[in-house]
């Protein structure tokens, strides 16, 4: 008897789990069902291949187990990204130890040995190594950035089109010597070169574009584990690895599509090279309102939209921001959230943000329905959010956002952007949007000011 | 197992990967992602057959390191989408 009937039961029911995941009602039971598989696979996996010392791959087991469900269950909703992308390196990680361990079996064996089935190993493991340890470091990078611990910007520098080409030949050369001239050093470099690929890779990134990589590495922890499973012939590793990959890079798609840009603009770091041109912006005036006098327009109007983005999550307002959205609605208003694919960090960061604060998804609605509705709407109420926004987007042609699909805020009759202080967005462009006509700006913390306006309302 | 199979296996899966997220509202996008996040922690299998078959004290750090990383991926993982679509859920049963 061996462990292949239960690889196969439990690939179904990761595939199972998998499709109900994609749908609101069952999404739940799919988590379910394809933890149900991961154990099944664990359980049959632990008989074929029992532990040589089981106390202690218990333990370490167990502390694992109980470390991330510590994190899983003091995480803020507010710091999902961040939790997503650590979690993403950890599995990149355990794919690159085990590329390693196979790697030093192999090269204990002469070259003389050496038949297909050896050299499709050090294919495989190579391949592992690389992928294991681009999403390792580039998740810890993506932590770095969406925790604020590293500089949220993308960081280029003059040059770095020469060390990417670099990296990526000596990358292809220690590869190339470990499988044919079998030298042992060579392996250790294409470790240490992977994990630094990785690094630079999302260290150009700019924070906008993190929904992008973000789900790219998803997409490529899965692609590790399938690598994984290749070194190791182990079907289910394949089978689910393949299905995280794909699904991933499906999910990638979607936003670069979502923001209008091709993946390879966004991986070399689109946005930087352009920001450093000076832009010739319709340069205004900034028309900032007390919230006073923004409380006597919301009092007035009939539809109100609020369009969250990223400072919604950094301010914590989620639940400020259903609390006015309840006060509103009791005035008789027709309130809607307006949510755009890219908002946020990591995709659909608003809708998890706004679900936490219980608010109901039918108001939720996306970027075409809300597009349609923005021309009878008496007051969009921007929190956080800048360049989904950018009107530059449909009417600049020579702006870098040119033809990103954005919210056309500005057809609303008023539009209030709450608004920290009079930076640029994480693009580093001026928002011609601050300048129209019917926007008005309220300047402190999107928290406080939303308190206030809710505030308002009881008086 | 054959070359041929593996390659077999390799593009149904990926084509099953595609079919299945190919239509998805984008409300359910960050649980898919950290549900799908936690299926990759599906290494830690690997990392358990290389532990079970290794009798080099490098190697075995290495493995238990695999099986400890692993480990928090799977379980966080799956915690964490359960907390989010418990959100979600908890909304539905009130209407």
């Amino acid at each position: 008897m061996n462990t292949d009937i239960f690889y196969v039961i439990s690939s179904i029911l990761l595939i199972h789990g998998i499709k109900l995941l994609g749908k609101t009602a069952t999404a739940r039971k799919g988590n379910f069902i394809s933890a149900f598989g991961m154990a099944l696979a664990v359980a049959a996996t632990l008989w074929q291949h029992p532990p040589q010392n089981i106390l202690l791959t218990l333990t370490v087991a167990l502390t694992g187990a109980y470390i991330g469900l510590l994190m899983a269950i003091k995480v803020q909703m507010t710091a999902m990204p961040e939790m997503v992308a650590l979690f993403n390196g950890f599995g990149g990680m355990a794919s690159v130890a085990v590329a390693i361990i196979e790697g030093i079996k192999l090269n204990y064996i002469p070259a003389i040995y050496y038949d297909t089935l050896i050299y499709f190993s050090l294919f495989t493991i190579c391949l592992t190594l690389v992928v294991g340890g681009i999403t390792f470091s580039g998740s810890l990078v993506a932590y770095g950035k969406l925790s604020r611990k590293l500089p949220t910007s993308s960081i280029n520098f003059r040059g770095q089109e020469w060390v990417d080409v670099i990296l990526f030949v000596l990358l292809l050369l220690s590869a190339y010597m470990w499988i044919f001239t079998h030298s042992v050093w060579s392996f250790y470099m294409l470790i240490a070169l992977s994990f630094v690929g990785g690094c630079v890779f999302v260290l150009h990134i700019g924070g906008g574009d993190m929904p992008v990589i973000i789900s790219l590495l998803n997409s490529l922890s899965g692609v590790a584990a399938c690598a994984a499973g290749l070194i190791l012939f182990n079907k289910v590793l394949i089978v689910a690895g393949c299905l995280v990959g794909t699904s991933g890079l499906i999910l990638t798609l979607i936003m670069c599509k979502a923001m209008n840009r091709p993946v390879k603009k966004v991986l070399l770091g689109g946005f930087a090279s352009i920001s450093k041109n000076k832009q010739k912006s319709t340069r205004g005036t900034y028309k900032p309102i007390s919230t006073e006098d923004a409380y006597y327009i919301l009092e007035a109007a009939q539809t109100v939209a609020i369009v969250p983005g990223y400072g919604l999550a950094v301010a914590q307002a989620q639940h400020a921001v259903k609390d006015l959205a309840q006060k509103l609605t009791d005035n008789g208003a027709d309130v809607f959230y307006a949510i755009h694919p890219v908002a946020g960090r990591m995709p659909g960061h608003m809708n998890i943000l706004l679900a936490e604060a219980d608010v109901d998804y039918d108001q939720m609605t996306e970027l075409e329905p809300s597009n349609a509705r923005f021309g009878n709407t008496d007051v969009a109420i921007v929190v956080g959010a800048n360049d989904v926004v950018n009107p530059a987007a449909v009417e600049n042609p020579d702006s870098p956002l040119y033809g990103m699909p954005i919210l056309e805020v500005f057809n609303a009759k008023t539009v209030f952007v709450l608004k920290r202080g009079q930076g640029t967005g994480f693009s580093g462009l001026e928002n011609e949007l601050f300048f129209k006509d019917n926007v008005r700006m309220i300047y402190g913390d999107a928290k406080a000011t939303l308190t206030q306006l809710s505030a308002e309302f009881k008086e | 197992m054959d070359y041929g199979w593996l390659m077999f296996c390799i593009l149904l899966a990926s084509w099953l990967g595609v079919e299945l997220i190919a239509k998805i509202p984008s409300q359910l996008h960050t649980p898919l992602m950290s549900g799908t996040n936690a299926i990759s922690g599906i290494t830690l299998i690997g990392a358990l057959v290389a532990l079970a078959h290794t009798h080099e004290p490098l190697t075995e750090f290495l493995g238990y390191l695999g099986v400890f990383f692993s480990i928090i991926n799977v379980f966080g993982g799956y915690w964490v989408t359960d907390r989010m679509l418990k959100m979600f859920n908890n909304k539905n049963n009130r209407k």
